[in-house]
């Protein structure tokens, strides 16, 4: 599976910094592991490797066939929900992404037992920051566990350390919706309840775009009880009734976990902030209680849209996300994406629209590899100190 | 009203921040919490990227700054106002401001990046997070002291009892401020969230009279007593209205602060009936309509001493922000409400609201059996003062006529500007003479010159004037055959009126007949579309077509939009016009995009008029296209003409961004023919620029003009924004238009607008390879 896209045009120039990316659809890990580790590595020099694999493959066996051929390059990774490559989408495959070369620096760390304090972890895991080199530009990449409590804290957490001075970009990983367990890697281990990052200092710019393409509709609820994640009551009823009334859904997802994680995905619920709407990925509902769990924080006492998108309003979600972006480079051409995709947005768009949305991402970068995976929420904060989106695509962009 | 951002249940984005931030700070049970609490919410809720609080000079707790790197020194400044920005690593120097926390010595910082600067809302916003955090502080340190005194069990269960009381206390607090916030939010009627505010201050602070006075709109001096609990039938004869000076409520507003009486009898405030019922104690605070004290809401005693604690204090002020909130929105509403149903270059009714009006006048006339008036009035020979004066002094006119028309009518009447040089009036209860006496005045009213930027300019109006006896014509029909009237009175020579006759309907004139056919073809869908391609002045390759809509005739004649945009604009059949011709352009255009290979990253422009910008479902219609027709949104070009952007610029501009959200690109039209104002650029979404055909006709000679296209190619250059030369009609203007770096032109040097068929046929000879199989688009080539 060589791209003809990730093939260097010209020999490089050594200490140049580089990035590949390298994926394998083949089903024993540890085959898949050396295959797209080989394809991403790009020279000798590498930082950095960053994995998405599926949660079919025994991660610990791809951990191996990846280290059989990269000695002892700081890793981070998490399970996903597909992964996103060059080439385009895929499903229980694995995606490398190999940065190298003297303008990067690079510091990993990893914060266990993230639920127990989810802000403590952002604390910890943003504590390398602190051990990479001052480049001119600097940001810290994230991956968390999206069913191990408010995501938003992470943020917090790691804006608490570091305040405005380091962008924050990542997502939290995926089960193939099953919404049960995910993994997190970093080094050689596979963990769960952990937020991995990696403080990334380069000598050019990082650009980072963040879109949704969800618009609000029909009337607000107040949120009259919710706490933390779950929201318990709207406008005084019980919240699952009220969301399934309002929008007709079927009996099913009434009854049905699966189903109505399927049915949420493409109807999430939006609250109103300064400039827009902010999105709420809903994940479960609690059948007993009436109540509804999102990936980040409802606040009780606000009111609440549920949001509708379409194909094309995600698909130019994602064309702004790129150009956004891009943008942020300084006018130099990309070296390389990275794509954390919320898996709502794979719902709305079907098999077919996410190669559309993939190819239109590789069509963005010119060129350049594209790697990601489709996320439980993703992150980014590049201005206020929100920085922890639901239902959206965020694009880190490498100059 | 640019400040106010309205969602669609009504109440602005910071109502719902403020409940948020209310519910999130109560939770807290240490001062330090409820700090970390406040900074976090703040920042968040105003986008900040710094927020910081600060305790007798003291940083207690910010966030924005890495670990042990917060500047103390600096935020302290800001609360002493020695400095208005923060160094904030990441960003540099960010604007920031700084609240007071009253009565714990404490002030609530915020910095942010981006030029915006904090508005009127945020302010507010900012200032109600900080008496909130101010209240919670207070409670909390209180808490904190009796809990230090008391040691023993027995009293520490009084002072859990007493903590439970005040947590219950907060609880229902925000329960209630919340009800009135939803009430705010479902734009519930303003006397109803009003009432909501008197119950729930009756009901948590438990005295037995409250009430709620506003200032007068009419006379300022008076306050009307608008809600109330408690105050008896007798006494609220007397207390309905009360002069500003008189009561507590009253020194409330004119001294801007809560006010607390103790001695209610003997206090020089006191109002007779109620200092004659022995009110013992009262306690107001005020109400604001853009920072301005406009009210009060009073609560009050029977009961002698009575003490109102802080947190009461903190309540009552609560519920006035709130009676604040709700008024503000109410405002806002009106406003809305106002500006829909108002012609804002005239203030007069526009042809809704008319229309409105005219079907309640109708109705009103089936049961009466009295004989009402509707009068069209259209300027003659406007559209001259337009083109040689401009657009200002077309509409200085027009409001002046406006004024004059209002004046020479009855107050019964009702005059209503229906759009451009169109005005309508409506007289209820009249006679053909007194409808006759109407028409007379009005061209009486024109007859004396205007004085329009020191042109003396003369106008006179035509009238059609219809009459209808105890209802039995429709308000719409109605106005249609005062319309017609009028059309035939402008046919017998300007400044006429002439009473409808129904026999002018069979003596139809060609307008009528144009707009009747008009009406036909659009139920026919008789509409070809035609393309111009627009070429890449370097390659010679075709980039965009554009799509140029033709009306077949039954008779087989092909009208260009010239012959019958005009109608179609006034008649609103320009919607479904456009929608027709959007639909069959894509379809083609996708058909070529896919079958040639030459074509496939073809670009479609269409365009839109300024009435179909104007129209709600616009977006909705070149979604709804976009999807039918699987068009790719990125190869679509929508066209504007400057004109559209002068009008409703708003509206304009949110519609545009929506198309740009879309995907699809704005192209401004003829540009350098209207106002070409630099404005337009920065402020809307516009992608590329197409320069008049007037300004490419000599650009490649010597003459003046010539600087003129240079100049506008070179502007737009700068602006990076990609500019199409039009009506290029020969080789030297090619050469020019390359030099100064325009890239694309579009004329008959190229080509004509083209049938599809010929149009496909030019696009296939340019097919690298040969003999390509080429997918015709029947339907749409014929």
């Amino acid at each position: 599976m060589v791209s003809i896209l990730s093939a260097p045009a010209e020999p490089r120039v050594a200490g140049e910094r580089w990035i590949g990316v390298g994926s394998s659809p083949e089903r024993d890990s540890r085959a898949a592991g050396a295959a797209a580790v080989r394809e991403a590595l790009q020279g000798g020099d590498t930082r950095l490797l960053i994995v998405f694999a599926s949660p079919a493959h025994d991660l610990e066996a791809l951990l191996s066939g990846i280290r059989d051929h990269c000695g002892d390059a700081p890793l981070i990774g998490c399970s996903t929900a597909g992964e996103i490559a060059t080439g385009g989408p895929g499903d229980a495959g694995v995606v490398v992404v190999a940065l190298g070369g003297d303008g990067f620096s690079v510091a990993t760390e990893v914060a266990p037992d993230a639920s127990g304090d989810v802000r403590l972890a952002g604390e910890r895991a943003a504590a390398c920051v602190e051990r990479v080199a001052h480049g001119r530009h600097q940001v810290l990449l994230l991956l968390s566990d999206g069913l191990g409590g408010d995501q938003q804290e992470v943020v917090r957490g790691a804006y608490s350390v570091l305040g405005a001075s380091v962008p924050l970009v990542g997502g939290c990983a995926g089960d193939d919706l099953a919404m049960k367990r995910t993994h997190q890697l970093h080094g050689d281990r596979v963990l769960e309840d952990s937020v991995v990052a990696a403080a990334i200092s380069s000598d050019a710019p990082f650009g980072i775009g963040v879109q949704h393409g969800w618009r609000p509709v029909g009337d607000p609820f107040l949120v009259t009880a919710s706490s933390g994640t779950r929201v318990f009551q709207l406008d005084d009823k019980p919240a699952l009734d009220v969301y399934a009334e309002r929008l007709g859904a079927p009996a099913e997802i009434l009854e049905d976990p699966a189903a109505f994680t399927r049915f949420a995905m493409t109807h999430p619920f939006g609250l109103r902030r300064r400039s827009g709407e902010e999105v709420r990925f809903i994940a479960e509902a609690n059948f007993e209680d009436r109540s509804i769990g999102c990936i980040a924080g409802v606040p009780q006492g606000g009111l609440i849209w549920i949001m509708e998108g379409d194909a094309e309003s995600v698909l130019s979600a994602t064309d702004a996300a790129c150009a956004q972006a891009l943008g942020s480079l300084e006018g130099r051409a990309p070296l390389g994406l990275l794509a954390f995709d919320c898996i709502a947005r794979r719902g709305v768009l079907g098999d077919a629209g996410i190669r559309t949305e993939v190819q239109r991402i590789g069509q963005s970068a010119g060129g350049a590899p594209v790697a990601g995976f489709y996320t439980y929420g993703e992150i980014a904060r590049t201005h206020g100190v929100s920085g922890f989106h639901n239902q959206t695509l965020v694009v880190l962009a490498f100059a | 009203m640019a400040a106010v951002i309205t969602t669609p249940g009504g109440a602005s984005w910071s109502t719902h921040q403020l409940s948020e931030f209310l519910v999130a700070i109560a939770a807290a049970e240490d001062e330090a919490t409820a700090s970390l609490c406040a900074i976090q919410w703040a920042a968040e809720a105003l986008e900040a990227e710094v927020a910081a609080i600060v305790v007798d000079g003291q940083v207690v707790d910010a966030v924005g700054y890495p670990r042990g790197r917060v500047p103390g020194e600096e935020i302290r400044a800001v609360t002493e106002r020695t400095t208005n920005v923060l160094n904030v690593p990441g960003f540099g120097e960010l604007p920031a401001l700084a609240e007071p926390i009253g009565g714990v010595g404490g002030w609530l910082v915020l910095a942010r990046s981006g030029d915006d600067g904090f508005g009127a809302e945020e302010m507010g916003l900012l200032r109600a997070m900080a008496r909130t955090l101010s209240m919670t502080l207070r409670t909390l340190r209180m808490l904190e002291k009796e809990r230090g005194l008391r040691e023993d069990g027995e009293q520490r269960a009084a002072e859990n009892a007493r903590l439970l009381t005040l947590l219950q206390e907060r609880q229902a607090l925000l329960e209630r401020l919340s009800k009135i916030q939803v009430s705010i939010s479902r734009r519930a009627p303003l006397p109803e969230v009003l009432d909501a505010v008197v119950a729930g201050a009756h009901e948590l602070l438990g005295d037995e009279v409250v009430g709620l006075r506003l200032l007068d709109k009419d006379d300022p001096r008076y306050l009307n007593l608008v809600s109330s609990v408690g105050v008896t039938r007798p006494l609220r004869g007397s207390l309905k209205r009360t002069p500003v000076g008189e009561g507590v409520g009253g020194r409330a507003v004119l001294e801007d602060r809560l006010v607390i009486v103790q001695d209610y009898e003997n206090d020089g405030a006191a109002m007779g009936p109620f200092a004659a019922a022995h009110l013992q104690t009262a306690m107001a605070a005020p109400i604001h309509e853009d920072g301005v004290a406009v009210g009060s809401i009073v609560v009050a005693t029977y009961r002698a001493q009575r003490v109102y604690t802080e947190s009461e204090q903190e309540m009552l002020q609560a519920f006035a922000h709130h009676a604040s909130i709700a008024l503000n929105d109410a405002k806002v509403v009106d406003q809305m409400r106002h500006m829909a149903y108002h012609d804002v270059l005239t203030g007069l009714p526009n042809r809704a609201l008319f229309l409105e009006h005219l079907t309640r006048a109708v109705s009103n006339a089936r049961r009466s059996g009295q004989t009402l008036a509707v009068l069209f009035v259209d300027l003659d020979r406007f559209k001259l003062v337009n083109d040689s004066l401009g657009h200002p002094a077309g509409d200085r006119l027009l409001s002046a006529v406006a004024s004059r028309l209002r004046r020479s009518l009855r107050d019964s009447d009702l005059a209503a500007r229906l759009g451009g040089d169109e005005f309508a009036v409506l007289a209820e209860n009249t006679t053909p003479e007194g409808a006759a006496a109407i028409a007379e005045a009005i061209t009486e009213s024109l007859r004396d010159p205007f004085d329009i930027d020191g042109h003396e300019l003369s106008i006179t109006g035509s009238t059609g004037v219809v009459l209808d006896r105890a209802g039995r014509t429709s308000a719409d029909a109605l106005l249609r055959n005062a319309d017609l009237a009028m059309y035939r009175a402008k046919m017998d020579g300007p400044g006429r009126h002439l009473l409808f006759q129904p026999d002018m309907h069979t003596t139809v004139s060609d307008r009528v007949l144009l707009e009747t056919q008009l009406r036909r073809a659009v139920r026919n869908g008789d509409f070809v579309v035609h393309y111009q391609p627009i070429i890449w002045l370097d390659t010679d390759d075709v980039v965009t077509v554009e799509a140029l809509v033709r009306w077949r005739r039954e008779d087989g004649a092909l009208l260009l939009p010239g012959d019958f945009l005009d109608i179609a604009e006034e008649t609103g059949l320009i919607a479904p016009i456009g929608r027709l011709v959007m639909r069959q352009a894509m379809a083609q255009v996708h058909e070529w995009q896919r079958a040639l290979p030459y074509a496939s990253s073809l670009n479609l422009s269409i365009n839109l008029s300024p009435r179909e910008l104007q129209q709600p479902d616009v977006v909705n219609d070149v979604t709804d296209a976009l999807r039918e027709t699987d068009f790719d949104a990125a190869r679509l070009l929508v066209e504007i003409t400057e004109t559209a952007l002068m009008h409703d610029t708003s509206l304009v501009g949110k519609r545009l961004r929506e198309l740009n959200s879309l995907g699809v690109r704005i192209a401004l039209d003829d540009f350098g023919t209207g106002y070409s104002s630099l404005t337009y650029l920065r402020t809307f979404p516009i992608d590329l620029l197409k320069v008049d055909k007037s300004f490419i006709a000599d650009i490649a000679g010597g003459k003046p003009e010539a600087k003129v296209g240079r100049a506008i190619i070179e502007l737009a250059r700068t602006l990076r924004l990609e500019t199409v030369a039009e009506g290029v009609e020969e080789a030297a203007q090619v050469a020019e238009l390359v030099r100064l770096r325009c890239r694309m032109g579009q004329g008959f040097y190229f080509a004509r607008p083209l049938p599809a068929r010929d149009m496909g046929r030019m696009l296939r000879s340019r097919e690298p390879g040969p003999d390509l199989e080429v997918v015709q688009g029947g339907a749409i080539a014929g």
